[in-house]
C-alpha cells in the first residue's frame, strides 16, 4: 500500500515573501499553497555533501525544503570542485557540511540546515535517520548505502539513492513498506569495487 | 587511482533525486517507488527498471536474516566467483548463474567465440566477438578481477577456447555450459536459436 508521508499541521501559513519566492510553485496546481506548506514543514536527511549531495541540497532549498540535515566527514579539496557544485574555491579545507550550508543559505536563508559533521555509523544511523521525513543517499561507499538503505527500512522512511561512474549514474526510489524492493534485493552482494561512484 | 566521472553527471542524477524528494513530499507521482532508472550520458540512453521485492532479500524478504537493527547494516559477504559452479566443475557456469552475476553488477567480460554469421543472428547483451579461429590471447588480461566468460552455440568450442587459455596460465576463465542456446531457453526465451 502506499503511503502518505505523514506531515501535520500546515496551519502556519505562507509570509508574503514566501508567496512571492514560490510563485511559480503556487500557480502549480500539483503544488500550491498547501503543497509549498508541506515543503516548508518536512524535513530531508542528505547523506554526503558531495556531488550528489550539493545539487539535491541546493535545489531542495531553494524549491522550499523547510529543513535539512547534511551529514558528511569530509573537507573540501580542489579535486571536488569539477562537479561538487555547492563548494566554493574560497571554501577549500571547511568541512563540506559547513561549506554547503553556507551555500544553501545564501541561497534561501528561511531554510534550516543541521550539519552532522560525523561518519554515519551503525550506532548513530538509525537515530538521525528517524528525524527525518525523506531519506536521500548521496554517498560514495557501499557500507554506506547498506547501512542508509537498512536505516530507512526500519524507520519506514523513503529513500532516495542515486550514484555515478564516469559517464552513467543510477537512481532508484525504494520504500519496501509501501511498494517494491529495496537496496538489498537490486545488490543482495556488493558491486566490484570499480564499479564504486565517487 | 579514484575512477573518473564527467563533471556534470552528479548534477542531472542530483536533480532527479530532488525531483523524486519534492515528488514524495508533495504525494504527487509514485511511479518511481521500487524502480531502478539507469541513465548513460554517452548513449544518451534512459531505462527504468523495476525492483521487485526479492522473497531472498536479506532484509525485506521473507523469514530475512536481518530480523532488526542490530543485525542490520553490515555489507553482505562477497561470495566466491561461481562457488557453486566451482565445486561441481571449476571450468564452466551455468546460464542462471551468468545472469544473476550480470545483474547484481558483476564485472564481466564476456567473450562470444562463434562465427560471424552466428554472430549475427543473436549475441548477448555486452558481449565482445572473438571467433575461436582468430582469438589471440594477448588481448585478455590474466587479473582475476576480471572474469572472462567464453560462450558459442552448444558450449564445445567455448570449451575448447577455455582449454587453451587455462594452458597458457589464465585462471579467470570460464565457459558457458550450453552455449547461447542454454541461455536462449533458460533466461532470454525471446532471443533467436538456431
Ligand atoms: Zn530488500
Amino acid at each position: 500500500m502506499f503511503q502518505k508521508i505523514p506531515i501535520e499541521d500546515l496551519s502556519q501559513g505562507l509570509s508574503a515573501t514566501e508567496v512571492k519566492r514560490y510563485s511559480r510553485h503556487l500557480s502549480l496546481s500539483e503544488v500550491g499553497p498547501e503543497g509549498q506548506q508541506k515543503l516548508k514543514k518536512s524535513k530531508v536527511l542528505i547523506v554526503g555533501a558531495g556531488g550528489l549531495g550539493c545539487p539535491v541540497g541546493l535545489y531542495l532549498a531553494a524549491a522550499g525544503i523547510g529543513q535539512l540535515g547534511i551529514i558528511d566527514h569530509d573537507v573540501v579539496e580542489i579535486s571536488n570542485l569539477q562537479r561538487q557544485i555547492g563548494h566554493f574555491e574560497k571554501n577549500l579545507g571547511l568541512p563540506k557540511t559547513k561549506s554547503l550550508a553556507k551555500t544553501i543559505t545564501s541561497i534561501n536563508p528561511q531554510s534550516r540546515v543541521e550539519l552532522i559533521s560525523d561518519k554515519l555509523q551503525h550506532n548513530n544511523a538509525l537515530q538521525i535517520v528517524q528525524k527525518y521525513d525523506v531519506i536521500v543517499d548521496c554517498s560514495d561507499n557501499f557500507p554506506t548505502r547498506y547501512l542508509v538503505n537498512d536505516a530507512a527500512f526500519f524507520a519506514n522512511k523513503p529513500l532516495v539513492t542515486a550514484s555515478v561512474h564516469k559517464f552513467q549514474g543510477q537512481l532508484a526510489v525504494f520504500w519496501p513498506k509501501s511498494k517494491g524492493g529495496c537496496y538489498r534485493c537490486l545488490y543482495p552482494v556488493t558491486l566490484p569495487e570499480s564499479i564504486a561512484p565517487t | 587511482m579514484e575512477s573518473g566521472v564527467l563533471g556534470v553527471l552528479p548534477g542531472t542524477m542530483g536533480l532527479l533525486q530532488s525531483t523524486e524528494v519534492l515528488k514524495l513530499v508533495l504525494g504527487v507521482g509514485i511511479e518511481m517507488i521500487g524502480q531502478l532508472l539507469l541513465y548513460d550520458a554517452l548513449e544518451v540512453d534512459f531505462r527504468k527498471i523495476h525492483v521487485p521485492q526479492e522473497k531472498t532479500c536479506q532484509l525485506c524478504g521473507v523469514n530475512p536474516p536481518i530480523k532488526a537493527w542490530p543485525d542490520a547494516g553490515k555489507v553482505p559477504v562477497i561470495e566466491e566467483f561461481g562457488s557453486e559452479e566451482r565445486k561441481n566443475n571449476a571450468d564452466q557456469v551455468s546460464a542462471h548463474w551468468l545472469s544473476d552475476a550480470l545483474r547484481n553488477g558483476r564485472q564481466i567480460r564476456l567473450v562470444d567465440v562463434r562465427e560471424p554469421h552466428e554472430w549475427e543472428i543473436c549475441r548477448l547483451k555486452g558481449a565482445e566477438h572473438h571467433p575461436a579461429s582468430k582469438i589471440q590471447t594477448e588481448n585478455f588480461s590474466k587479473d582475476l578481477e576480471k572474469i572472462i566468460i567464453f560462450y558459442c552455440h552448444r558450449g564445445v568450442r567455448s570449451e575448447r577456447t577455455l582449454r587453451v587459455f587455462r594452458e597458457l596460465g589464465y585462471e579467470n576463465c570460464r565457459s558457458l555450459i550450453g552455449g547461447i542456446d542454454a541461455w536462449a531457453k533458460e533466461i532470454e526465451p525471446g532471443m533467436p536459436r538456431y
